[in-house]
């Protein structure tokens, strides 16, 4: 029988596991690596519209800056600072540290709660600072 | 991409290190000029090439080769018919390098107008 890629079986079996705050850390970074890939066309597209000219950047901030686009940019933030934090917890645990189960479940929740405090801190400061 | 797994893994290690303090730099800086006019964002840029148009350049290039890098790591989870991949995996470099050089170019373009 022959035994392929295509008929090997797929892991990790998501169905059978009882459900952990590490799993969702884990699938949480990739998605926001795949949100941040698109978050970075939106900055290629601001700088070069700044590059081209007033018009072009004048109606680029007018999208960012338009209630969708705030938002936009508000889970961008969320991503990037969740998915620095989940990238620091990989380089300890490339380091060797932080697998014991009880820190590897607090190092994802501090990923969680640590995006979401500095994602309103920077937004409360931008905001405080007339940013937008 | 076959023999090539060790420079895949120590890019990424290398690229991640590199971003932790590009990204707080670039956080900051967005912070500080996400709401400049285009003459201010230009003067900004122009007037500090070492200390804010170096600076972004680098998280460009830095991030667009961890783009590839994960972007690659994901598509080679999922995506198992060889051509589909192959293919997959060309237009995720090809968009990472256009990108990145769209985005360096206006970089050098505004800090060298301004």
């Amino acid at each position: 029988m022959s035994f392929t890629r295509e008929t090997a079986p797929l892991s990790p079996h998501l169905s059978i596991w009882r459900f952990s705050v590490t799993m969702a850390a884990s699938i949480t970074t990739r998605i926001t690596g795949v949100g941040l890939y698109l978050g970075a066309i939106l900055l290629t597209v601001w700088l070069a519209a700044a590059a081209i000219g007033d018009e072009a950047f004048a109606a680029v901030q007018a999208v960012y800056t338009s209630p969708l686009g705030l938002i936009i940019l508000f889970g961008f933030t969320w991503a990037l600072f969740y998915h620095l934090l989940a990238g620091i917890r990989h380089l300890f645990w490339d380091a060797g540290y932080g697998f014991k189960l009880p820190v590897a479940h607090g190092t994802a929740w501090g990923a969680y709660i640590g995006s979401a405090v500095l994602t309103l801190a920077v937004w409360g400061a931008a905001w405080a600072t007339g940013a937008f | 991409m076959a023999k090539k797994g060790t420079a895949h893994f120590i890019g990424e290690r290398v690229t991640s290190i590199l971003l932790v303090p590009l990204t707080i730099w670039f956080v900051w800086s967005i912070v500080s000029h996400g709401g400049d006019s285009r003459a201010e964002l230009m003067t900004w840029l122009s007037d500090h090439p070492w200390s804010a148009a170096l600076p972004l350049a680098l998280v460009i290039l830095v991030s667009f080769y961890h783009m590839q890098l994960g972007m690659q790591v994901i598509i080679e989870d999922y995506i198992t018919k060889p051509d589909f991949r192959g293919m997959l995996n060309f237009a995720n470099t090809l968009v990472c390098l256009l990108l990145g050089a769209g985005a360096l170019w206006s970089i050098i373009a505004i800090t060298l107008i301004a």
